[in-house]
């Protein structure tokens, strides 16, 4: 079998379509998660065990939910694009969010 | 503010104004920014230059060669041969070459060239359209807003950061969670390249890391961009790899592998055609 075959395995707009949706989902939940967070009042490691909890139960959904099960139907890398790539990006997104919040509700007067 | 019973607990409250004049500012500016600078670049890329007939004709005779020698499984043997011996030929004749008179000169001077030229240009334009608005916000935000502190953050950091994240405040004791208004841009930084794609989609240029981190490569890479390709040594070059490409037929045991997908044959066996 060629080798080219790999070439012609994935259409290219629609792999993009899926990872902007993603991407979409990741932030509108971290945005949501990291509100929770700030006005919960949690602080130090428990903001950071928090969003992990979190980031599994919702990879948990999309796999289960928007995947049906077979991630690799949906992206290159299978689970992994999913779950792993993103963490760091919406970690940040995360802090942010939660700095916010928490600040808003317990410092300021 | 949240019973934590630790003995260094700094317990502060701050002025709401700085909350409204101070936070939601920066957040609001720096997001406006990252659109004005996404229009902005869509509008100073315009056009793409319109491209030479001759010019289009031999990046399109290198393609098909290239094509060629990727799909050479997937025609049969005659006709590959007939295709490799014809694109081999006009290659070393240069027939698709712009100016075949001058095919034997080496490539082009880069000046000579007005659309080499436009090219560069554009370039170096987008990437000032990088640098330059997150120089001046850091320049905004260090004029206008320091000096005070702005946000205590809801995890600990090492006591290396509260230089960086202090910076104008000269109390040796407060907590490094008590921070200015520069890390708080820093946060936004990082923060919302989301926003940035929720609003503007995925290839958006609103993204303040991207640009640091092409910085980073600038030194290595820029000296290369200008250089024009040189068709005649490419043409020559792929007609070698072409001249050597030996065809294996895709079809050559296709009967062995519809058995074993459909498992009536175990695996695959070692046919004579092959």
């Amino acid at each position: 079998m060629a080798d080219a075959s790999e070439i012609y395995k994935h259409f290219e707009p629609t792999v993009q379509h899926n990872a902007l949706a993603l991407s979409n989902i990741h932030t509108l939940t971290s945005w949501g998660v990291g509100t929770a967070a700030g006005i919960l009042g949690l602080t130090g490691w428990n903001g950071f065990i928090f969003f992990v909890a979190c980031w599994a139960a919702i990879s948990g959904l999309i796999l289960g939910v928007k995947c049906g099960g077979q991630p690799g139907v949906y992206f290159k890398s299978g689970a992994m694009d999913v779950a792993g790539t993103p963490m760091l990006n919406t970690l940040l997104s995360y802090v942010l969010v939660w700095t916010l919040m928490h600040a808003l509700v317990y410092i300021y007067d | 503010m949240g019973g934590m019973a630790n003995g260094t607990d700094q317990a502060m409250f701050l002025d709401p104004a700085i909350r409204n004049w101070v936070l939601f500012p920066i957040t609001v500016i720096m997001v406006l920014v990252g659109v004005f600078r996404h229009q902005l670049t869509i509008l100073m890329a315009g056009e793409p230059p319109k491209p030479d007939a001759k010019d289009v004709r031999q990046g399109k005779a290198l393609m098909r060669g290239q094509i060629l020698a990727q799909n050479s499984a997937y025609i049969p043997a005659a006709a590959l041969a007939a295709r490799k011996q014809y694109l081999c030929q006009a290659y070393e004749d240069g027939e698709y070459l712009k100016n075949k008179a001058s095919k034997d000169q080496g490539p082009a001077n880069l000046m000579a060239d007005p659309k080499a030229m436009e090219a560069m240009m554009g370039g170096m334009k987008s990437q000032m359209m990088g640098i330059v608005p997150q120089t001046l916000i850091m320049g905004w935000i260090q004029f206008f807003f320091s000096g005070f502190i702005l946000i205590k953050l809801p995890f600990p950091l090492g006591l290396r950061f509260k230089q960086m994240l202090q910076s104008g405040i000269t109390t040796p004791n407060m907590d490094v969670r008590w921070v200015s208004s520069l890390s708080w841009y820093f946060l936004n930084l990082f923060g919302l390249r989301g926003v940035f794609a929720l609003i503007l989609g995925s290839d958006n240029s609103a993204d303040g890391t991207r640009d640091m981190a092409a910085m980073g490569t600038m030194g290595a890479a820029g000296q290369q961009p200008g250089q024009p390709q040189d068709f005649h040594k490419q043409f020559l070059s792929l007609k070698d790899s072409l001249a050597i490409i030996y065809h294996e037929w895709d079809l050559a045991n296709v009967e062995q592998r519809v058995l074993v997908k459909y498992g009536k044959q175990s695996r695959l066996f070692k046919s004579s055609a092959e």
